[in-house]
């Protein structure tokens, strides 16, 4: 068995990985004095995997938007119909899933009997049991869960946002799909899907806290099923540089108008990747981060308030969006501003002394980062889906090495006007 | 198990709580206010927390405020503002790592502290008052806030039910006040409100980390300075008076999905006992709610059960399409016949205290969730550590929970629902 230890002297800590002869990988990290485990067990597939081939499919199929989401639902009954969350009652584990736009994932948290915990994990994901009448019983939640997701303004506005930025990228398409398209998903679908994705290579076992390695991995050898390689290709559709609509406004009750500023990149990978998200995070600090000109004047302006956050939002090789959100009362103000901070940067150069401290705002929040559990479960999933050369300790490498004069070479390519999009959700005039 | 906690009284009304856990690489102390809840008064304390977190007359700005909190590797400092039962917490907290974990072992504690105590107790004055420039710029903030009370439907519906639920009690009270309210606060009045804080409310420090030896002199000496007199004594502990019939009371927004709340008061004083029937009924995956209300039946996205002790009262929220909204209230009464008559197993009540036992034990996990751990179980009179709570939970009994969930009397319902009928109810049924 391939074991590789990953260690930050710096910080004091240190995980491993292991390529386990099933082909999953598996990821331990031993937190002393911590009561807690958490787990999870992904797999590299979300909403954006939409098209797809493998030896069993006769050519690429495309399947219905949202059916990652749905799977994810659906693993959760098995075929003697009791309930996975029964299962867990037991062992006292609060358990749960996701999926996002490139990763579906299924974890516990728990306090005792982790073994019993990580048994139950391991073995639903590998059990599906799709039929008929389970799968069109959950159309009425899905549908519940589309409909709540549509009720939060903010919520709105980012998906607008992403259907402005992108004209083919399935990012653009909601994690959930739509009422309509999930009434296509059927059992063979599911099927299609799982077979292809929940393939132990194409997955990962993160686990972090009060653990044993050895006993971890003598659960793993005990209940992996070896799967066969499918020979999985997934296809997406060419992206042009261009944003679909520079600007999109929609209504719903808001006390204050919400909006999101898109600005659009070429996707990275690999280290490469993680560089470019540092940087970008760095920038958006520089541009409009709490210590900046422009945040203090826009604040004191009252042309934001203190709900401004910003965010790289991002999947190695898929898509690249650095992203402004806020309350306005005159958002497309707040856009020109932002626009002319920009063209400021670029001109006059970043604020080196503020960069700097920036850096030392990146080392700090690492650290608080380790400081939880499920941060630490949840890196090590993150940073192995998205890149195989790098580890969650190199960005402290990256942020120590890097210059002021990097960043700014950076800004025409990472905040371009012309490739921007902004979304507004405000009431009906 | 945290290796230490003591709680001291360092003044007159004015507690000092320590938890210390070396495995943690981070500190966070929180310092508060805390004073029975008056509507006048509520959205003052939450201005005054807001300005003080602004500037300090050593940091006159809040960009010099920030860039010194991003010097100390990002050290973050945020306002806490909210009710506990009848009594209003409003104050500063900050979190800081550890000086063991700096660059080169760098001591930032007692600057991160004394920052925090400058914010507090030496705000930024112009002639004798808050600055006027905050002032404005939190008022309008203040503002924004309660237009944006209406982005978060699940907020906003249980804002609107409180109303319902406590008619009359200091619980209905809005901590932001109306818009109206707002424009008419003037930095004389912010400031008046503030020494009357200073003065007279009790004052609550809450530490939680890896060491408070170099700081806990700092803030003692500190708290010795200021001049108190009149202090108001809480309590936390105060039920809420059982209607002698259903308040019911239905409201449309534009929603897509029905808000449904329903409030259940008692006269069991028992708070884990009825933490154990709150969780038996709807607070875990596994609940009669759950399983069967959302599951069996589909009738909602979601439908939980969260008690409160301070109030003596179980609130049931729920997610529901509008023609499902009668028969998810009568599914929830009829649940709760069921535990009333006893129709659980040993299983499930055993199941529902290890689940109550995974989250009382996870809080030694995290320093916010230790912190806030011992904040309640202060408004209880108790230091139980969580083992000890958790002893508690595995020898309450069946007919205890029997017992208990018979206490419970319908008390309150509301609805948000979607526009499609003008329809608007207040009454008693």
């Amino acid at each position: 068995m391939d074991k590789q230890v990953i260690a930050s002297r710096q910080l004091d800590e240190q995980y491993t990985l292991v390529h386990h002869p099933s082909g999953l990988d598996i990821m331990m990290w031993k937190k002393p004095g911590f009561s807690t485990v958490e787990a999870l067990f992904g797999t590299k597939y979300g909403s954006i995997n939409n098209c797809f081939a493998t030896d069993d499919t006769n050519g690429f199929i495309t399947v219905p938007d949202g059916i990652a989401h749905y799977l994810e639902h659906k693993l959760f009954e098995s075929d003697d119909n009791s309930s996975v969350f029964e299962l867990y009652a037991q062992t006292g584990a609060a358990a749960n899933a996701f999926t996002s736009t490139d990763i579906t994932a299924y974890l516990f948290s728990c306090t005792d009997n982790y073994e019993q915990s990580l048994e139950i994990l391991l073995d639903f994901v590998q059990k599906p049991y799709f039929t008929k009448e389970n799968v069109e019983k959950e159309q009425g939640i899905i549908a519940q869960e589309i409909k709540m997701g549509d009720d939060s303004p903010t919520r709105k506005c980012f998906k607008n946002l992403l259907k402005a930025v992108y004209v083919n990228n399935p990012v653009r398409i909601d994690v959930a799909g739509t009422v309509e398209s999930i009434a296509k998903i059927t059992p063979e679908l599911l099927y299609d899907c799982y077979n292809a994705f929940y393939n132990l290579h194409n997955m990962t076992l993160s686990i972090a806290g009060n653990i044993d390695e050895q006993t971890v991995l003598d659960i793993c050898d005990k209940m992996l099923k070896p799967s066969k390689d499918m020979h999985l290709q997934t296809q997406f559709p060419d992206e042009p540089d261009d944003v679909a609509q520079t600007r999109i406004c929609d209504y719903a009750a808001v006390g204050l108008p919400v909006f999101c500023l898109g600005f659009k990149t070429q996707a990275a990978q690999g280290r490469e990747y993680l560089k470019k998200s540092v940087i970008a995070a760095m920038l958006l600090e520089q541009l409009i981060g709490q210590t900046s000109p422009l945040y203090n004047s826009l604040l004191e302006e009252g042309l934001i308030n203190s709900a401004l956050g910003m965010f790289v939002y991002t999947s190695a090789e898929r898509y690249f969006c650095c992203v402004i959100e806020g309350e306005s009362k005159d958002p497309d103000e707040v856009s020109k501003r932002i626009f002319a901070e920009i063209e400021r940067l670029k001109t006059e150069g970043l604020d080196k002394e503020a960069f700097e401290t920036d850096k030392r705002v990146r080392y700090g929040e690492k650290v608080s980062s380790i400081n939880d559990v499920k941060a630490c479960a949840d890196a090590m999933l993150y940073y192995h889906f998205d890149c195989d050369d790098v580890t969650l300790f190199d960005d402290l490498d990256i942020i120590a090495s890097l210059t002021a004069e990097e960043c700014e070479q950076a800004i025409d390519d990472i905040f371009c006007a012309e490739r921007s999009s902004l979304s507004i959700v405000k009431n009906k005039e | 198990m945290p290796i230490s906690y003591k709680r001291d009284v360092i003044g007159q009304g004015i507690a000092l709580t320590e938890i210390t856990d070396a495995k943690f690489k981070s500190n966070y102390i929180s310092v508060s206010f805390v004073s029975p809840v008056v509507a006048e008064n509520a959205p003052l304390n939450t201005l005054v927390a807001e300005v003080l977190a602004s500037s300090s007359a050593k940091l006159p700005s809040l960009t010099a405020l920030s860039k010194r909190l991003a010097y100390l590797y990002g050290a973050v400092l945020s306002t806490k503002s909210r009710r506990v039962g009848d009594n209003q917490e409003n104050g500063l907290t900050i979190e800081y790592i550890c000086d063991d974990f700096t660059i080169g072992k760098e001591v930032i504690s007692v600057e991160a502290v004394k920052l925090l105590l400058d914010c507090l107790f030496d705000p930024q004055l112009e002639n004798g008052t808050f600055s006027e420039k905050y002032v404005e710029m939190r008022k309008t903030e203040l503002q924004d806030n309660i237009r944006a009370e209406i982005n978060d439907k699940f907020g906003y519906s249980m804002r609107r039910a409180r109303e319902v639920i406590y008619k009359d009690e200091p619980t209905s009270v809005s901590m932001l006040g109306t818009i109206e309210n707002a424009k008419a606060i003037t930095p004389q009045k912010l400031f008046e409100r503030y020494k009357c804080l200073l003065r007279s409310a009790q004052i609550e420090i809450t530490m939680c980390g890896r060491d408070f030896s170099a700081v806990r002199p700092v803030i003692i000496k500190a708290m010795q300075s200021l001049e108190r007199k009149d202090v108001v004594a809480v309590t936390y502990q105060k039920p809420s008076p059982i209607k002698p019939q259903v308040q019911r009371k239905t409201e449309t927004q534009d929603v897509n999905q029905c808000k449904m709340i329903m409030a259940f008061k008692s006269t069991c004083r028992d708070v884990y006992v009825a933490k154990v029937f709150a969780a038996v009924l709807g607070g875990t995956p596994f609940s009669k709610l759950f399983s069967n209300v959302r599951e069996k039946l589909s009738l909602c996205y979601y439908c939980s059960a969260a008690y409160s002790d301070l109030k003596g009262t179980m609130v049931v929220s729920s997610g529901v399409s509008r023609e499902n909204i009668e028969k998810a209230e009568k599914a929830v009464l009829e649940q709760l016949e069921a535990v009333k008559n006893g129709e659980f197993t040993e299983q499930e009540l055993e199941n529902a205290e290890t689940y109550l036992c995974t989250g009382f034990k996870s809080n030694n996990d995290s320093i916010y969730r230790m912190a806030e751990y011992y904040i309640a179980q202060n408004t209880r009179g108790t230091a139980y550590p969580p083992e000890e709570v958790c002893r508690i939970f595995k020898g309450i009994t069946k007919q205890q929970v029997i017992d208990c969930a018979k206490t419970f009397v319908y008390d309150s319902f509301y609805v948000m629902q979607t526009p499609d009928d003008e329809t608007e109810v207040d009454g008693n049924g």
